[in-house]
């Protein structure tokens, strides 16, 4: 009965005209039952008992076979299984069969071909990674330079413009030049870094995953770029 | 796809492959094609971890990737039917035993345990083992023509399919190496039988490096042509029940040449005249019983209400069709009206039959016509709506909106397809149960299972030592009696368990080939 008149405003005398039009005397235990305010019971009733299951010499046999497979897979490399690290160091009887099992297994051998398979689900290889890597670098490096030349130049300025008080009409041509180099110097830098930023904005556009790239470093090639560019320092 | 579907398909992995490849598996199945990153970061796993089980699903067919819409990352669908078949793997290898041998079954077991393999190095593989299961010969490379020639046969009749191998990108025409390969295999090659060099065989099975002139071309499964013979296993089978041995005979050899002429998955066969199949019985058996009677047969079966067979036309002795599409129909009818006797009783699949057979009829009508008590009748209809076997149609008198129930004739009907989906996710649900059931009886006396198999195989190796009766007697003891007990117990619960998978396993073969042919 449930699922019927779902969705109507029917109120009860619309349910028992249904029960009318479709044979149930009003009163009887057979009307509806209004609302269910429990879940069905995790294990209802058997009402009628199941036919036995017939099981031949075939059935028998199909059912070795699953369990050879299933075996099989078990003690396959394919059977993905978390390496428990173990938070105290006591060395233990069973470790060392656990440990004998354990390392013979590796994806890499069921694999037949890896010219069948995407590279990047190749262990050693992260091409794509690489790459990014590089333009964020570049990023989070450009940012502090930037700050550091702006402090530069407010102090040269500074004592340009002390030295400019002594002598200001000799150098004054100079000066200028030197301040058109500098901006230039420093348009440049800007411009560059810019480029990169837009790189990196067209990058990150393509599919969403800036996050996802950023979150898993592994650290290894913490410092490796980075650190030539901090040495590098700013040029004059 | 149903939700239910999604558990099933977890748990299966998770019994073949282990947690983390289910919890991979599960991820894609909801939420469709993803690329690797985005898998790892959604199932919380380490990327290494991933790309493991990527791998292996991969290797197994269980996944298929192609490159997203940016081109640049490869994205992983789930393929569920695939991981379906991991349960029919001891169906396929049975079948392949009865067919063609124990070396065939041996190769395709080989390769439905590696997912795809070179020819060579799979028959050597299989040389080997066989050459372990039979101890009395102790050459295997005895083995390596027959087995060869069962290889070659297998292709040819399309058990076994070549795995589509990556085309080289080309550089001069611009394209980048995007680290996605792209697979392809011509239709030509999909079932050419390969060339292998014996003596290469010979030398690779002794473990010296050789060339059997098969490099970089794979072969896998090809799950269809099991399904192919799976389904005319079924309505052979039927025909036999319903008619005798050698109607169903008729029907084999019916199936045998409508493939010359028919594609395997089409609704209704091309016409099989008449003189073919006569020619083809004659040539077969010429002293065959069944000849003199084969007009009969082909009537009787012809005229049978399920519709296996039509008459199509009159040239050539007669021109018959076989019905792929209505005798799984038929097929599905019964399956359903045997499920509703067993949980509903005779009485409530008396009623189902007559829905069935008036199409649209009114309650009042079911009672006068099933001839059973209005009170009863009516218990039943409402319990098989209410369990969604039957389907209520209200027809309305007038067109006012706001027509009361007495203006309303409401007529029970059955939506077949609706229905069969009913059942095929109950079927699900079944299976999920018994699997989790099965595994949580394992589970609870996994210590009891281990001991016995530790005891067992110290008993094993001590009488390989031919240790004396009285050693073996003891090492049997140290399980107690009650332990056996319980242990017999556990075992029995879960071979039955395991039984009823595979007959659910069935009921949703049928269910899934009604709807794949509804579908079509």
């Amino acid at each position: 009965m449930a699922g019927r008149g779902r969705g109507r405003g029917g109120g009860p005398s619309f349910n028992r005209e249904i029960s009318e039009r479709m044979g149930i005397a009003p009163g009887s235990s057979e009307t509806p039952v209004e609302s269910v305010l429990e879940p069905p019971p995790l294990f209802p009733p058997l009402e009628s008992r199941p036919v036995p299951l017939e099981l031949g010499v075939e059935g028998e046999y199909l059912l070795a076979l699953k369990r050879d497979f299933v075996g099989y897979f078990h003690d396959s490399p394919s059977f993905i299984q978390n390496v428990v690290v173990k938070s105290d160091n006591i060395q233990r009887y069973s470790d060392r069969y656990q440990n004998a099992t354990l390392s013979l297994k590796t994806v890499a051998d069921i694999v037949r071909d890896w010219s069948h398979f995407p590279t990047e689900l190749r262990d050693n290889v992260k091409p794509q990674k690489i790459k990014r890597k590089l333009k964020g670098s570049t990023r989070r490096a450009k940012i502090p330079k930037k700050t550091e030349d702006i402090t530069n130049r407010l102090e040269e300025l500074e004592k340009r413009e002390e030295e400019g008080s002594d002598a200001e009409g000799e150098t004054e041509g100079k000066e200028t030049e030197g301040a058109k180099d500098e901006n230039k110097e420093n348009k440049d830098a800007d411009s560059d870094a810019e480029e990169v930023e837009e790189e990196d904005v067209d990058e990150e556009m393509d599919d969403g995953t800036d996050y996802i790239n950023n979150y898993f470093d592994n650290g290894e090639e913490y410092l490796d770029e980075e650190d030539d560019n901090l040495e590098d320092g700013p040029v004059y | 796809m149903s939700v239910l579907l999604g558990k099933v398909c977890s748990l299966i992995l998770e019994e073949h492959f282990g947690e983390i490849v289910s919890k991979v598996g599960t991820d894609l199945f909801q939420w469709g094609p993803k690329p690797l990153a985005l898998v790892a970061s959604s199932t919380k796993l380490s990327i290494d971890k991933v790309k493991q089980s990527l791998c292996v699903l991969l290797q197994y067919g269980l996944a298929t990737f192609a490159p997203g819409k940016s081109g640049r990352v490869a994205e992983y669908t789930i393929q569920t039917e695939k991981i379906f078949s991991l349960l029919r793997y001891p169906r396929y290898l049975y079948l392949i035993k009865s067919k063609f041998g124990v070396e065939a079954e041996t190769l395709v077991e080989e390769f439905l345990r590696v997912g795809f393999d070179s020819a060579s190095r799979l028959i050597v593989k299989a040389a080997t083992r066989l050459q372990e299961s039979q101890k009395g010969s102790d050459n295997a490379s005895a083995y390596l023509s027959t087995l060869r020639d069962k290889f070659v046969s297998l292709v040819n009749k399309q058990f076994l399919m070549r795995c589509p191998s990556p085309t080289p990108v080309d550089e001069e025409k611009g394209e980048k190496p995007t680290g996605i390969p792209n697979l392809t295999v011509s239709k030509t090659q999909l079932h050419l039988p390969p060339t292998l060099n014996m003596k290469a065989l010979t030398q690779l099975l002794e473990g010296e490096v050789a060339d059997a002139g098969d490099e970089g071309v794979y072969w896998r499964v090809n799950f269809d042509r099991f399904h192919q013979d799976f389904r005319d296993q079924i309505m052979v089978a039927a025909i036999a029940r319903r008619i005798d041995d050698n109607a169903s005979e008729i029907f084999q050899l019916l199936l045998q040449l409508m493939y010359i002429r028919t594609d395997p998955w089409v609704r209704v066969s091309n016409p099989i005249p008449y003189s073919e199949l006569r020619d083809t019985l004659r040539k077969k058996d010429p002293q065959s019983p069944i000849l003199p009677h084969l007009d009969q047969y082909l009537k009787i079966i012809e005229e049978d209400s399920s519709g296996f067979i039509t008459r199509v036309g009159d040239s050539g002795g007669g021109q018959f069709c076989i019905n792929m599409h209505k005798s799984f129909e038929a097929l599905t009818w019964t399956c359903i009206e045997n499920i509703i006797v067993e949980r509903f009783g005779s009485k409530a699949a008396r009623i189902f039959r007559l829905v069935k057979d008036r199409r649209f009829i009114e309650q009042e009508k079911i009672q006068q016509i099933a001839m059973i008590p209005a009170r009863e009748a009516k218990q039943l209809t409402y319990r098989l709506m209410h369990e969604n076997f039957l389907q209520l149609q209200e027809l309305r008198k007038t067109m006012a909106t706001n027509a009361g129930p007495n203006k309303t004739f409401f007529l029970f009907h059955i939506d077949l397809e609706e229905v069969a989906r009913m059942i095929l996710d109950l079927s699900y649900k079944a299976l999920y149960n018994a699997m989790n059931r099965r595994d949580f009886e394992t589970n609870e006396n996994r210590r009891l299972i281990e001991k016995k198999n530790r005891i067992h195989s110290i008993a094993l190796s001590l009488q390989a030592q031919g240790a004396p009766a009285e050693q073996l007697q003891e090492i049997e003891e140290m399980m107690a009696p009650p332990e056996v007990d319980l242990f017999n117990k556990v075992m029995r619960r879960v071979q039955k368990l395991s039984e009823a998978e595979l007959h659910l396993e069935e009921t949703i073969f049928l269910m899934q080939l009604f709807l794949s042919y509804n579908m079509q």
